[in-house]
């Protein structure tokens, strides 16, 4: 490695304190008794053990686990078979369908897609407004584009078609050449598109405010409204949606460098 | 012959779109047999390929494996096996779980499954490979492995789609001579998709010659190398140099210069006729030196091109008309570029060819020019040709 000027070392402690020390904030609040002075004073698990003992707390914590999964077993319904049908398609009508799958979604402003969602889910069948399933619908939309993003990357690069062919010619039927050949080399890429949904949804607020209700508080929204009540629980649900953002980001990186491993 | 003939293709037809891939196809081949289907891109070869191994529905004919009409069975239940250009290995997979693949399905124990794969590595010159990764191999161990696992299924029929096409020539060639050999000695029959016409005439029992979705001519690769069917083969396999003219008086006449050859008694007086003469049955001398052949041109010397054993003058006849002439390494240097020189032939070398007969596919038939199909045989952008084929 080549020898880095002072210039460049000061640029990247900046860049690393642009990124890390608004993370590292509330995590040091968040376990600290006293921070009246430069420096926080005291240890404690207090604010974490507060968040699951009031019950606006620990209820929301166990709605933004359930809307998670949800969104991301959903995705995975959805996005896997879009993108096994989007990889066999060629020429122009595969490019105008990728387009559309991975970055429709993603120019749309999220008050849009809150309104868009109001709109479409306040009236039967669909009375979904305000409940769970409402926002489990609108984490679901917002996960999608990263999801069939990932999904159609570990699809590009296999050869279905040629592989699918060769499994045919060795005898395998088509739940086999999905089982043993397809599924097992696209999964690394579509649990990383996973837990991306699974980061996305735990930690989404604007949509998620215009569309839950009372009945269905997000960690987030708990979140802001402790921010007004008790800034010590703010900073332990922070502090807590900055490890599970981490876990997932560990996560993605571990299965990137699986990949790039097989693949050398 | 009294069994019925492992592989049978009867009337086939394909057409993508409006192009008609394969029109009308009879073949058939037998037990042990390994046969080439030899032509340029597109001309149906690879479609017919897909037919027999079940990934294309012909729109007419049959395919006929052991004698049973298998049209209507899906690829997994075809006793076949494959080998394909880019190698289709499962990356998932190890060497030895590519190769167990097929034995897995069909529910053997993996203790015999193992020793069997053993086995196979060994057939393919593999041994002690099996617990590699694909990316760690090289493309020619990829193939090796490709092909032990197409023989894992011990398949009535091996199919082989252009399987040296992605790799290295001197790869190309030792391991053409491998397939060969493990044809051979296992007793399989093949049937191989090249359009290489070298590999196609190193490799097989017999070679089909194809043409824009027609055969042109079947026979050993003897037969075609010396006495081709049409113009297209002729100009398609080997190196061919064409002379266009008449028969008249039992004479055939290339421009004003009459020529003797033995086949001309069997052409009527004012037929269109092409001699083709090979680059070796020809011989080249300095203007003034004798040459005691029934037929002398006379040139001027172009290019030499040094091939190893064998060295090839180009020679310029009137009208810049270029011919290609083999001659010994040793005589090198011989012709200088720019110097007159004699060019001769007997009247029994070569074939005399009636000419005429556009053909749909070719361009490369009618050719003045001595035809190279070498051309068409470097590796490049084969992939991208065979896969247009194909869609």
């Amino acid at each position: 490695m080549h020898r880095l000027s002072a210039f460049q070392v000061l640029l990247l402690i900046l860049l690393v304190a642009f990124v890390v020390v608004p993370i590292a904030m509330p995590v040091i609040f968040s376990f600290s008794l006293f921070w009246q002075d430069i420096l926080p004073e005291g240890f404690t698990l207090r604010w974490y053990q507060k968040i699951l003992a009031k019950p606006a707390t620990s209820r929301s914590l166990g709605v933004s686990l359930i809307v998670a999964t949800s969104a991301v077993l959903l995705n995975l319904l959805i996005a896997v078979p879009a993108g096994y049908a989007i990889s066999r398609l060629h020429g122009r009508f595969r490019r105008f369908m990728t387009t559309v799958a991975r970055v429709l979604p993603l120019v749309l402003p999220p008050v849009i897609v809150g309104t868009a969602l109001l709109l479409a889910f306040s009236k039967p069948p669909f009375a979904f407004s305000g409940t769970i399933w409402m926002v489990i619908v609108a984490h679901t939309l917002l996960g999608f584009p990263f999801m069939i993003r990932n999904t159609l990357a570990s699809f590009d690069t296999i050869d279905v078609d040629t592989l699918s062919e060769a499994a045919a010619s060795l005898g395998a039927n088509l739940w086999q050449r999905l089982r043993y050949v397809i599924v097992p080399n696209v999964l690394p890429g579509v649990l990383a598109g996973a837990l991306l949904v699974f980061a996305i949804s735990i930690g989404e607020f604007e949509v998620t405010s215009m569309v839950a209700g009372f009945e269905a508080q997000t960690l987030p929204l708990q979140l802001f409204q402790q921010i007004r009540n008790d800034m010590r629980i703010a900073s332990a649900i922070s502090a807590f949606l900055v490890y599970v953002s981490l876990v997932c980001f560990l996560g993605m990186t571990w299965l990137g460098g699986y990949l790039r491993e097989r693949r050398a | 012959m009294t069994a019925a003939p492992v592989l049978a293709i009867e009337g086939l037809e394909k057409r993508f779109g409006a192009v008609l891939a394969v029109a009308g196809v009879d073949l058939a081949v037998a037990e042990g047999e390994f046969v080439s289907l030899l032509g340029p891109s597109g001309c149906g070869k690879t479609t017919i390929l897909r037919c027999i191994a079940g990934f294309e529905q012909p729109d007419r004919g049959h395919v006929r494996l052991a004698g049973a009409v298998v049209d209507r069975l899906p690829p997994e239940r075809r006793d076949i096996g494959m080998v394909f250009q880019s190698y289709a290995l499962f990356p998932n997979m190890t060497v030895a779980g590519n190769i167990a693949f097929p034995m897995m399905l069909r529910g053997m124990p993996p203790a015999e499954r193992a020793r069997r794969v053993e086995a196979l590595l060994e057939v393919v010159q593999l041994p002690g490979y099996g617990e590699r990764r694909i990316s760690e191999l090289s493309g020619g161990q990829r193939q090796r492995v490709a092909l032990a696992r197409a023989l894992a299924k011990e398949p009535r029929l091996l199919l082989l789609d252009e399987p040296l096409s992605a790799l290295d020539a001197k790869i190309r060639e030792e391991l053409r001579v491998e397939i060969r050999h493990i044809q051979k000695e296992l007793g399989i029959t093949a049937l191989y998709v090249t359009h290489d016409q070298e590999e196609a005439l190193a490799i097989s029992d017999r070679v089909v010659v194809m043409n824009a979705g027609r055969i042109e001519q079947v026979g050993s690769p003897i037969e075609i190398y010396r006495r081709p069917a049409t113009l297209f083969v002729a100009g398609f396999v080997g190196t061919m140099n064409f002379f266009e003219g008449l028969v008249l008086e039992g004479r055939f006449r290339w421009r004003e210069h009459p020529l003797v050859h033995h086949g001309a008694a069997a052409f009527r007086d004012g037929d269109a006729a092409v001699l083709c003469l090979r680059p070796e049955e020809m011989r080249a001398a300095p203007a003034g030196e004798d040459l005691d052949l029934a037929n002398r041109l006379e040139g001027v010397a172009g290019p030499t091109t040094f091939l190893g054993s064998v060295a090839r003058l180009r020679v310029l006849l009137a009208g810049d008309r270029p011919v290609d002439i083999d001659m010994p390494a040793t005589e090198v240097g011989r012709f200088p570029m720019g110097e007159a020189v004699t060019i001769g032939f007997s009247a029994e070398a070569g074939l005399l060819l009636p000419a005429g007969r556009e053909d749909a596919g070719g361009g490369a038939v009618a050719r003045l020019a001595p035809a190279h199909s070498g051309e068409a045989t470097s590796g490049r952008g084969t992939t991208e040709e065979a896969r247009r084929e194909a869609s």
